[in-house]
């Protein structure tokens, strides 16, 4: 798989605040990426400078090979590109707004967008100042979607909107999408854990991580070890061991480099005799707070 | 071009409110400024609001149109759709030639028409008053939206730009102010095209804001710092006629001597010379556009000219009067010896004089446009009246009423402009003369303007101290 989307060494600052450092990122083709992190991490930033909404400080971002402060008309034909806070032409109905963005793509498709408008249940006559804010990213989903775009960039777009309405955009969204990559941010891991096949962490403007999801819930594993020697306790934990948790009789921490017999091998290095030693699988969400934390503790 | 298209309906569509009430404005500008081609006419009081309203629907529809596509921000939803910066630019551009270029013209024309002009004879003064349009409001408001993502942003800056063009035009130079006007306009227009330009094309909003600010700084600075001595001598590039400047003499009228006074107010002094110029070829006379002037005390100092403030003479153009203003320290210093006075007059010789007779039925008068004498001219408070109307500028002729006004003199009008248009809303410059009484005829005359002079010129031997007068005899 080759990177759609590319970030080397991509910087950015504003007034001195450093929104993104030094960010390396590869969105491989294909793929639905899920680009995470705490709020102000540099999420939104990174999508406007792949946008060429912002221009970079430094380095360099590119979107179809190409660099994005280049991003030529015909490249967002390919491109459909909903945010959570982006200004739409509010007098314009529904219906209107889709008319009106038909000939700007040689690809759209009217079939498509009428299910889309169906799907979505979407009041074709009502201007977009009148839409709830749900109805409003269905909108923005539906015009971004009807043209059966190379690459779907996301920000934030479940942000404040209902559960119902998410599942529904999800649905939509993953219907449609077809083999087009998508690019989905959000601070809020349960959003979209269950369809993205990739996961990047972005914390403090830097990737501190980025791969497959089944991979990366392979490699943490919260663990629970029943001491023997209440004694033991190391000067410093492994770099590998987050939210760490001592107590006489139990150590508890999270394992970010998980591989049973090299951390079982470990743990009785450190602690020596252990009683027992519980492991569970992890969802994102709690990867999440554990890297959250981490992160901050070393900040 | 179909992206272009597309666009433009969308605008239509979008602004169709707008657009309604402009072209509404525009016809009531239209009826109010076709009244008053009638000597004796009766005014709609609601189409009088059509003439402060015709530029402020302007600038709201131009602004509008390119608010409509904000190019300032990283929010609005076409940045990320397959818009060609050219196209866009090419909508807005054709929106504001077919809603306020050409219903200007349209209106100009029928106004031009009903003032009884002959629209072929004027299609320079239509032309140049669209290019003036486009230069000086047009493209300016477009600038300013393009750097603008808000009312309150653009209001800002439209009432920033209002106050630098104000600063701009300074003081006036009557007949000269096409000079100092045009480079405004140059500077104005063709910063405001580099930043729409740069906008469109590259939306580096700051830089070009910066960029803005440095062009309000530029003709700001560069219209007032223009001396009157360089509008002179471009403007003595347009004599129709040479005449060789040594023929002139500049010099102290001593049959005049009356009108010389010094008076001695605080800690300033105010001094009044009458001169007189000879040597003026036969046929033509000289009008003073203005003097600056030094004074040149008997050791050798120099009260600065631009210490001086320069003064035309719109009501004694051929009486010139110099009036200096110095301080008491100096006139102390200077008041009991023989003084000098070291000068440049700016002169205009007019002649090819012509005279016309005016009555209640309006006439065509050469170089002043068409003329009649009203019993109640409505546009000026329904007194007896004569005027004359003139397409698109000031007369080009100086134009006097001799024989309705002992005074009479249009001279405040008149424009040594080589253009056939001048920045104003309405098409038709009215010169005009209130009379005291109502009259059925008058005779009206012109003078060409035939060369633009500049002529240096000393006067020597005067005792200032010999012209004092009490405060209240100056003037």
């Amino acid at each position: 798989m080759s990177g759609i989307l590319r970030a080397i060494d991509l910087s950015k600052r504003f007034r001195g605040t450093v929104a993104l450092d030094r960010l390396n990122l590869d969105v491989p083709e294909g793929g639905v990426y899920g680009l995470v992190g705490p709020n102000g991490a540099g999420k939104t930033t990174a999508i406007k400078v792949f946008m060429n909404l912002i221009r970079p400080t430094s380095g360099l971002a590119e979107v179809f090979g190409h660099d994005s402060r280049r991003l030529a008309p015909f490249d967002f034909t390919q491109i459909g590109y909903v945010s959570e806070n982006q200004e739409m032409p509010e007098w314009m109905t529904v219906e209107y707004f889709l008319g009106y963005l038909k000939p700007f793509y040689p690809t759209w498709d009217d079939t498509r967008a009428a299910e889309l408008l169906r799907q979505f249940d979407l009041p074709t006559g009502r201007t977009l100042k009148h839409l709830s804010r749900g109805m409003r990213m269905k909108a923005a989903l539906a015009s971004s979607l009807a043209y059966r775009p190379r690459l779907i960039v996301l920000d934030e777009p479940f942000t404040g909107l209902d559960p119902l309405v998410r599942d529904e955009l999800i649905e939509g969204l993953l219907e449609n999408a077809g083999g087009a990559t998508t690019l989905i941010s959000s601070h809020d891991l349960a959003e979209i854990e269950t369809f993205a096949s990739h996961i990047g962490y972005l914390d403090r403007g830097r990737l501190q991580f980025s791969e497959d999801i089944s991979a990366l819930t392979g490699r943490f594993r919260e663990i629970e070890v029943t001491r023997v020697d209440p004694s033991a306790s190391p000067a410093q934990w492994p770099a590998s061991w987050l939210s760490v948790e001592a107590s006489p009789v139990m150590v508890r921490f999270v394992d970010s480099q998980f591989h049973r017999e090299q951390t079982f091998a470990e743990i009785r290095r450190i602690l020596g005799g252990v009683q027992h030693i519980a492991v569970s699988p992890m969802p994102l969400r709690a990867i999440f707070v554990a890297l959250a934390k981490a992160g901050r503790k070393v900040a | 071009m179909r992206q272009t298209l597309h666009i433009f309906k969308k605008d239509v569509r979008c602004l169709r409110y707008e657009l309604l009430v402009t072209l509404l404005i525009v016809v009531a500008f239209t009826i109010w400024d076709m009244a008053h081609a009638q000597p004796v006419g009766r005014i709609l009081i609601m189409t009088q609001f059509g003439f402060p309203l015709l530029p402020i629907a302007g600038w709201i529809l131009v602004s509008r149109v390119i608010h409509a596509e904000a190019l300032p921000g990283d929010r609005q939803f076409w940045l990320t759709r397959p818009y060609a910066w050219k196209s866009l630019l090419g909508a807005k551009a054709l929106f504001i030639l077919v809603f306020v270029n050409l219903p200007k013209l349209g209106s100009d024309a029928i106004i031009i028409h009903s003032n009884g002009f002959s629209l072929e004879r004027e299609v320079p003064g239509l032309f140049w008053s669209q290019v003036l349009l486009t230069a000086a409001f047009v493209l300016p408001i477009a600038a300013l939206s393009a750097l603008t993502s808000g009312i309150v942003q653009l209001v800002s800056a439209t009432l920033v730009t209002l106050l630098g063009v104000g600063l701009a035009f300074g003081t006036g130079w009557g007949p000269l102010d096409w000079i100092r006007y045009s480079y405004v306009v140059i500077v104005l227009a063709l910063a405001a095209f580099a930043v729409v330009l740069w906008q469109y094309a590259r939306r580096r909003t700051w830089p070009a804001r910066f960029f803005a600010a440095a062009a309000g700084v530029f003709m700001v600075y560069g219209s007032v710092s223009i001396p009157l001595m360089t509008a002179v001598t471009l403007q003595s590039r347009f004599s129709k006629q040479p005449v060789d400047p040594s023929l002139l003499h500049v010099s102290f009228d001593a049959s005049r001597k009356s009108l010389a006074r010094v008076r001695i107010t605080g800690d300033s002094v105010q001094i009044q010379l009458p001169l007189e110029i000879t040597g003026v070829p036969d046929g033509m006379d000289a009008v003073v556009d203005g003097f600056s002037v030094s004074i040149v005390a008997p050791d050798g100092t120099v009260w600065p000219s631009n210490q001086i403030p320069l003064t035309s003479f719109p009501y004694q153009p051929y009486s010139p009067l110099i009036l200096a203003t110095v301080d008491s320290t100096f006139y102390g210093t200077v008041k009991d010896g023989p003084v000098r006075f070291r000068g440049s007059a700016y002169l205009t010789l007019v002649g090819n004089r012509r005279t016309d007779k005016v009555g209640k039925e309006p006439i065509t008068v050469l170089g002043a446009g068409v003329c009649a004498v009203a019993d109640h001219e409505p546009q000026y408070a329904a007194q007896p009246a004569i005027t004359c109307r003139y397409p698109f500028r000031s007369p080009p002729r100086m134009v006097s009423a001799p024989s309705a006004s002992e005074s009479s003199l249009f001279l405040e009008t008149v424009s040594y402009s080589p253009f056939a248009a001048e920045l104003s809303i309405s098409p038709i410059s009215t010169s005009f003369e209130v009379l005291s009484k109502p009259i059925s005829e008058a005779m009206v005359v012109t003078r060409e303007p035939f060369a633009h002079i500049l002529r240096e010129f000393e006067i020597t031997g005067l005792r200032l101290a010999d012209f004092e007068v009490q405060p209240d005899q100056l003037r």
